[in-house]
């Protein structure tokens, strides 16, 4: 290493380090409207305005009525009716994660869009006699 | 260790990986699709479609480690002045950009089938398209340095913008909630994936890594004038 190297090293350095320091206030600054979604007990303090909202379908909770889905997503504390017109993706199920895009309105949230989650864990087909 | 930048070393070893990685590497994808479509169980929840995980963690796993060979390898071409640093960078960036469109793709189509929708603006989906925009500015500014429009520092600034997002990418989903799931293989310890699942998973990690390798070194010849074309 001559001074031509530590001269470029140093270059390289301050210009990453910025980077760094820019990057982490950026996130810091938006940090809190990266969620995708929120829970139910935070869309009740927010009516009338469109949202996500994520959490678990109530098993149990699922019926449909003249092509009016109707089922309730809870977090670990509230649970929200939700009304939906349209087709559930296949992997919606009770007991699991969903997201749903609309917005609550007396008592209700009126979902545009459904999604389902999956989590990260893969077990084969078939090995418990399930086939 | 600076031998292996000189000619005389790095031309021989990437004339190898051209010459003996095409028969492996065909071979490699005969066995491990057919294992893929027959051999491997179709999984409780998502069903067949689970079978794009062999196509989408490589791809994306691979897009995120060439950036970082770009990073480095523009940073020690405008250190140390290696010529090869620089030929290696740009072709990881085309193989980058390359996997970073097929981990999209793959990951639309598993997307539409799981969770019922092509596309949707959370951390992770997001942080990847912009790792596709970085890849295409750093191809853009690289283009334009092999014509002397600009100096070798403005491609090494670039590339370094794209290094905050790597971590980004990788944390999205567990700083924030988002509809993608987190990491199966980094919590295998939680087995999360069973063995006769994870084998050919790993081994398509490695196929990837053979493609893009050979890729690489094809690259290298023909910006060195040993190769009349490159791929």
């Amino acid at each position: 290493m001559n001074l031509y190297h530590y001269k470029r090293m140093r270059q390289v350095l301050v210009i990453m380090s910025g980077m760094l320091v820019a990057g982490w206030l950026m996130l810091d600054a938006v940090s809190e409207g990266m969620h995708l979604y929120m829970t139910p007990s935070e869309v009740v303090t927010r009516p009338d305005s469109q949202v996500y909202m994520g959490g678990v379908v109530v098993s149990g909770s699922l019926a449909q009525h003249q092509g009016v889905y109707a089922f309730k997503v809870a977090d670990d504390k509230i649970d929200i009716d939700v009304q939906y017109i349209g087709a559930l993706p296949t992997m919606f199920k009770e007991g699991q994660d969903a997201v749903v895009v609309g917005y609550y309105d007396n008592q209700v949230f009126h979902a545009k869009q459904v999604m389902a989650k999956h989590d990260e864990y893969y077990r084969p087909k078939g090995k418990n006699g399930a086939q | 260790m600076i031998a292996i930048f000189s000619p005389k070393h790095y031309i021989p070893i990437c004339q190898k990986i051209v010459r003996y990685g095409l028969p492996i590497m065909t071979l490699m994808t005969i066995f491990i699709t057919s294992w893929i479509c027959w051999f491997v169980p179709a999984d409780e929840t998502q069903g067949e479609v689970f079978r794009l995980i062999y196509l989408h963690v490589p791809m994306a796993i691979g897009a995120l480690l060439l950036y970082l060979v770009v990073a480095g390898c523009s940073i020690m071409h405008w250190v140390l002045r290696i010529k090869v640093a620089d030929w290696i960078a740009s072709a990881s960036a085309k193989m980058g950009a390359t996997c970073c469109a097929l981990a999209l793709m793959t990951g639309s189509v598993w997307g539409y089938y799981t969770w019922g929708t092509w596309w949707v603006w959370d951390a992770r989906l997001t942080s990847f398209l912009m790792l596709f925009f970085l890849y295409l500015a750093y191809i853009a500014v690289d283009r334009a340095s092999q014509k002397h429009l600009v100096s070798k520092q403005v491609l090494m600034i670039v590339s370094l913008i794209g290094v905050v997002d790597i971590p980004l990418i990788h944390y999205s989903v567990t700083w924030w909630q988002s509809l993608h799931q987190g990491s199966t293989l980094l919590r295998l310890s939680d087995n999360t994936m069973p063995w006769d699942m994870l084998w050919p998973l790993l081994m398509t990690i490695v196929l990837s890594a053979l493609i893009v390798t050979s890729f690489i070194a094809r690259s290298v010849l023909h910006r060195s004038g040993h190769e009349p074309v490159s791929l």
